[in-house]
């Protein structure tokens, strides 16, 4: 018996006796599949209005410098752009990265292989895709690269003129990148670097790529900027930081659409915009890693910096283990002016800072500042370090006993506005506390 | 205490034996066992042995042997009889022999997987090396993932999972994909309709990718007892399949009992609570301590159940979760808790809705109640054999509920015991479906001229999404041309991913629990009364945009049931075709359910305490319908009241959903009936009693049927599917082919009054029902 036999001598059901064969098979013959497609996504095709536009083709080499690479993987299309170093993007030129240093990359990557750094061997990338969702389904149409060369700074393009010629772009960027030690991208490690692996491998090539040291600027700059910008996107870096003014830009969002229409179209115009969009993105790249790291090395000799920049770098100096910028820095966001909110945890950030410097005075005066602030809205904080500085420091009890009451009482006058939870657990501490220090007071031992 | 004694007690007693209507006894199957293969790796034999397992059962040696072959296969045999071993070996045997190899289990639920996960990782640690297995879904936390995808030699996951999570991103599973030599899919009998439909196309989708990495898997299928596993399997992987069915556990002796409760009012034909009768014959076999699973239907009678054999079993301290829930919506941590506490003997009795029906190891229990039948002779049958795996007798009772199917089930025993389970039947090259699957699969790869992809004409469909500039033709390869994700925008499931969260602010805001979206309004509406494993909660407050009900520990002699009502109304008409004896259409509909209020029900003796309002949105989707109205003309010359139309009109409608879900070979439950007006003037509406005739606008209310002025009835059949899959149309074009196999159906239907396979079965009222049905189709056609 067949496979088909078998099948038919299972299909034995109530409602099958009712239903020949013929019945099943019949069903959707008096339409073809054209017409019963239409059927179903008529009205979609309706809405959508498509084949609207007709344009006449204008191909890319007409309108861009370039020229079309022969490669083992078949053609693109190639631009370079060679600047001086005395060009300026937006207010900063490039050779301020040439003063980059090995130490700002290696705190800022925490990456040891830092260590090595020197301009001459990094490359910067930023691609150019047809969505932003990631998987095998979005292309890479255009690969920007830059690198110094001495002091001049080269930026090469590679644009696959349709889909099949990406295999011929990997294998140019391949090739170019393989010289580098180190790679710069803005958001690369989560969405650039996963996208050209993914083309890498569905082409079939090995790629470097990946092995590069990377600096991914989008995690310090969020670091730094997070609090006063309303986002950190590269766009709003570039204009707010570097004073960078696109004219004639294609929005990111809108690029993938721009390929489309020109792969159906064959008309480049809009494409050469986005030679220009991803040229920028490149110099950006140059311009905020040369800002970050110089602002790393020197926060206070530029003058352009406000609060919340200095609030920041205050936690950020302070996250990698450096007190004294770090402390310099908050004191600099409290002259400069911070949002209310902000103030009391810089002041928390000052005195623990501080207290591990044993510089008790100033630990004091920023935990004075904090109960003042406390007036306002109750902080427990302030009273605790300020007990605990005279009951391990001075071993003065009744002088920390005297504050663990005032705390008390505080607590006490403010009951009505607390989460009582929170009250309550926040009186547990303080009773305990206050338990322990009479104990000691006495001379007994409180445990 | 044995199960026989507990047995001659029923027996003995009148107030049981009276009400059992059918005694069946089905003598203990010997077992057939065969010797270790001498291909059997020897560490693999090794470790079978630390297990206590000396020899095979037949079908496992078969399944072994043709795997070996080469072959696919699907493995048919009960509940509990060593499946799991079936795919275990030859994986593991493959991955001793070729260390590199890797499979791929599937399985419909996220509990499974976790359940095979436990189960794997214990046997593998018999072995000279571990193997490295997964499960790789939702739960996976990110910084696991990227482990499990390029170290993983079994990757256990969902359908789902695969569709969205792994195959738009199969590069990044290089290793695995070019090294996969087994794909495992558990219990295909879950896969029917829609969502078998789905499947097929993922494996299309899956065996693409697998070539593009030049690999080429075994497919292990198994299936619970279904009419055509053969069938259903060779559609969903489209291969050859060899089917293992020579079953070689032993069973031990079990009785089937169908039990039904006493009728306490004749002239209402009211009947006592069968959940009463489920608590008591429960407890018979409890609180002798031998060990019981009880099915309810659904998640509110799950937790009334357990709260009544905790208040009688769980008296002190030391017997607290003797007796545990079962359902879905509690916390993952809490199902493996109690899956434990069973396999472990610390748990005696569960009481379970159908998840506990799927292959979850829960160890041996010897008596099961049914509380409720569960709607399909496999489901019954599945859920029997969740008793009896330890040798001795074992008993499974069938609890009937006073609604027509179940008494008809109790009163028909032939009918269960003589008639084969259902199909599973499914239409993977229904044109939305496929569509659909071949916009995710070009996103993967690009489709190279003269590929196949389902039966249809790819390159037709290829060119039209070319026109309609999804696809992007050159040099003989389309490619993917939209800035989208297309898995993202197509769920396998009809039901969303949603989920509402239960807070109890008793408690530090900590949540409880997790209900699904389509269940939400019927059990979380403010005022509700919640149950979690028998603690009582009320809910005080339903966010319904933000997806959490806060609810708090309460006491409560009561606990609440929602009302709700569901119509039908025509937004668009694709096509219509008037004829002198109906009017045919199909076009686009809104679907409507709403809770409108609940009702209080007391504990223990089910009184109506009391009602309540609700004011929730209505839930609505927009899907396609097909559907015929019934001109005045052709109903007054039958000399039928209305009420009896309406009767058998709704026995009618029953015939024709599932005649329709045979034609369109999709599962009954994807798609709906309704029948009400074209104008969206009345609908019907099941009542306490009977059904009543409603208004639509501006609220439902009651109305009279004789003083509808134009009496012309619509018989709706909807898709269960938000958007719809494009049923609908093959029935208006089918509609005189369905009406005239429904008029066939009636005519060889053999029973008198109406039953599960024609009519339905026979309703409280109105024993015409199967004629009047029969004249109305004559006299439409």
């Amino acid at each position: 018996m067949d496979l088909k036999d078998k099948l038919k001598r299972l299909l034995d059901s109530p409602y099958r006796d009712f239903l020949e064969e013929d019945d099943l098979q019949s069903e959707g013959e008096s339409l073809t599949l054209r017409q019963r497609l239409e059927l179903i996504y008529r009205r979609s095709r309706q809405e959508q209005g498509l084949a609207g536009k007709v344009l006449e083709p204008k191909r890319i080499e007409e309108l861009v410098q370039g020229r079309v690479e022969e490669t083992p993987y078949g053609q693109c299309f190639v631009r370079e752009i060679e600047y001086s170093p005395e060009y300026c993007h937006g207010e900063v030129s490039l050779s301020s990265l040439l003063k980059v240093t090995p130490e700002s990359c290696c705190k800022l990557t925490g990456e040891e292989r830092f260590s090595e750094w020197s301009h001459s061997k990094a490359v910067f990338v930023d691609t150019e895709t047809t969505g932003l969702s990631g998987g095998t389904g979005t292309f890479i149409f255009m690969i920007g690269l830059g690198y110094f060369q001495g002091e001049r700074f080269r930026l090469w393009q590679f644009f696959a003129r349709d889909y099949s010629e990406e295999m011929a772009i990997l294998y140019l960027v391949d090739r170019l990148t393989q010289p580098f030690q180190f790679l710069v991208t803005f958001n690369g490690k989560q969405f650039d670097l996963p996208l050209l692996q993914t083309r890498y491998r569905l082409s079939r090539m090995d790629t470097f790529l990946h092995q590069l040291s990377h600096f991914d600027l989008i995690y310090p700059s969020r670091r730094i900027w997070r609090l006063r910008l309303e986002n950190c996107r590269l766009s709003t870096l570039e204009r707010s930081l570097l004073g960078v003014e696109r004219r004639g830009d294609v929005p990111g969002e809108e690029i993938p659409g721009v390929y489309f229409d020109y792969l159906r179209s064959q008309n480049a115009t809009l494409i050469a915009r986005v030679f220009y969009h991803n040229a920028q993105d490149i110099l950006s790249l140059v311009g905020l890693m040369a800002t970050i790291c110089l602002l790393y090395h020197r926060p206070f000799s530029h003058g352009e910096w406000c609060g919340e920049d200095f609030y920041s770098l205050g936690r950020l100096f302070h996250q990698l283990g450096e007190a004294e910028k770090g402390s310099r820095c908050y004191l600099q966001a409290l002259d400069s002016g911070i949002p209310a909110h902000l103030v009391p945890s810089a002041f928390k950030a000052l005195s623990s800072i501080y207290k591990k410097n044993r510089e008790w005075d100033k630990a004091l005066k920023a935990w004075d500042d904090l109960l003042v602030l406390g007036e306002k809205e109750f902080d427990l904080f302030p009273y605790e370090e300020i007990a605990k500085y005279w009951e391990h420091q001075q071993h003065d009890y009744p002088r920390a006993t005297e504050v663990v009451e005032r705390a008390l009482s505080h607590l006490r006058r403010v009951k009505e506005e607390l989460f009582p939870d929170r009250y309550a657990a926040m009186e547990r501490a303080l009773e305990h506390r206050l338990r322990r220090l009479r104990l000691r007071a006495q001379g007994k031992r409180w445990y | 205490m044995s199960i026989e004694s507990v047995l001659e007690g029923f027996k003995s007693s009148p107030s049981v034996a009276r009400n059992v209507t059918t005694w069946r006894h089905l003598p203990a199957r010997k077992e057939n066992y065969v010797d270790f293969p001498p291909h059997l790796h020897p560490k693999l034999a090794e470790a079978l042995r630390k297990r206590g397992i000396e020899r095979l059962y037949s079908h496992q040696a078969t399944a072994l042997a043709l795997l070996g072959e080469g072959k696919n296969i699907v493995v048919v045999t009960p509940t509990a009889s060593g499946k799991t071993l079936c795919y275990n070996l030859p994986v593991l045997q493959t991955m001793l022999e070729q260390p590199q190899s890797k499979a791929l289990y599937l399985f419909p639920t996220k509990a499974l997987s976790q359940d095979q996960l436990a189960e794997l990782r214990q046997f593998s640690q018999l072995l000279p090396r571990s193997i490295k297995a997964f499960t790789y879904d939702g739960d996976t936390p990110p910084d696991l993932r990227r482990a499990i995808r390029e170290e993983g030699e079994v990757v256990i996951t969902n359908p789902d999972m695969l569709h969205t999570g792994i195959l738009p991103h199969h590069t990044t599973w290089i290793k695995f994909f070019s090294a996969l030599k087994y794909v495992v899919i558990d219990e295909i009998h879950y896969y029917r309709g829609v969502f078998g439909s789905h499947l097929t196309n993922l494996i299309r989708r899956l065996k693409r990718v697998c070539q593009h990495y030049g690999s080429q898997p075994q497919y292990i299928c198994s299936s619970a007892t279904i009419a055509n596993p053969m069938e259903l399997a060779s559609r969903l992987v489209e291969e050859e399949i060899e089917l293992v069915d020579n079953n070689g556990a032993p069973s031990s002796e079990k009785h089937f009992i169908f039990f039904n409760p006493p009728i306490v009012d004749k002239s209402l034909g009211i009947r006592s609570s069968y959940i009463a009768a489920a608590r008591k014959l429960s407890l018979s076999f409890l609180e002798k301590s031998i060990p019981t699973i009880v099915f309810a239907t659904s998640r509110l009678n799950v937790e009334v159940l357990v709260k009544y054999l905790k208040d009688v079993l769980e008296k002190g301290v030391k017997d607290e979760g003797k007796v545990r829930g079962y359902r879905g919506g509690y916390l993952p941590r809490t199902r493996r808790e109690i899956e434990k506490g069973l396999r472990e003997g610390e748990v005696i009795g569960v009481v379970s809705t159908n998840a506990l029906e799927l292959g979850i190891d829960i160890g041996s229990l010897d008596a099961c109640v049914i509380a409720g039948y569960p709607g399909t002779i496999s489901s019954t049958w599945q859920q029997a054999g969740r008793s009896g795996r330890r040798s001795g007798g074992a008993v499974a009772i069938l609890v009937a509920r006073s609604n027509p199917l179940d008494q008809f089930i109790i009163n028909n025993p032939d009918y269960f015991f003589g008639s084969s389970p259902e199909y599973g039947l499914i239409n993977p090259d229904n044109l939305i479906v496929l569509v659909n699957h071949i916009k995710c699969a070009a996103f993967e790869l690009p489709f190279v001229e003269g590929e196949k992809f389902g039966s249809e004409d790819l390159t037709e469909i290829l060119r039209f999404l070319e026109e309609d500039e999804i696809l992007f033709y050159k040099n003989g390869r389309w490619y993917w041309t939209q800035d989208s994700y297309p898995a993202n925008d197509i769920s396998l499931r009809s039901i969303t991913a949603d989920n509402f969260v239960v807070i109890d602010r008793s408690e530090k805001s900590k949540v409880i629990g997790e209900v699904d979206y389509t269940s939400a309004p019927t059990l979380l509406y403010k005022d509700a009364i919640y149950m979690s494993e028998s603690q009582l909660y009320q809910v005080e407050e339903l966010d319904f945009a933000g997806r959490k009900a806060y609810v708090r520990q309460v006491n409560s002699d009561y606990y609440t049931d929602a009302i709700s009502y569901t119509g039908v109304r025509i937004l668009d008409i694709f096509q219509s075709q008037p004829s002198a004896k109906v009017v045919k259409a199909h076009g686009e509909v809104r679907v409507n359910s709403r809770v409108v209020g609940y009702k209080k029900i007391k504990f223990y003796t089910m009184e109506n305490v009391g009602y309540g309002e609700v004011s929730l949105p209505e839930q609505e989707f927009h899907t396609t319908a097909y559907w015929f109205t019934i001109p005045e003309p052709a109903l007054s010359g039958l000399g039928f009241e209305r009420s009896e139309v309406i009767d058998g009109l709704l026995g009618l409608s029953y015939l024709l959903q599932h005649i329709a879900a045979f034609f369109l070979m999709c599962d009954v439950k994807d798609i709906d009936r309704c029948l009400g007006d074209k104008e969206a003037n009345w609908f019907i509406r099941q009542k306490e009693q009977g059904r009543g005739i409603y208004s639509y606008d501006p609220s439902p209310r009651e109305v009279d049927i004789s003083g509808v002025r134009r009496f012309e009835p619509t018989l709706f059949l909807y898709e269960n599917y938000p958007g719809g899959v494009g049923f609908s149309e093959h029935l208006y074009r089918g509609h005189q082919l369905l009406l005239q196999k429904a008029e066939e159906a009636i005519e060889r239907c053999r029973c008198r009054y109406g039953c599960p396979s024609c009519v339905g079965p026979v309703p409280v009222t109105g024993s015409r029902v199967k004629q009047i049905a029969y004249e109305i189709l004559k006299a439409i056609q």
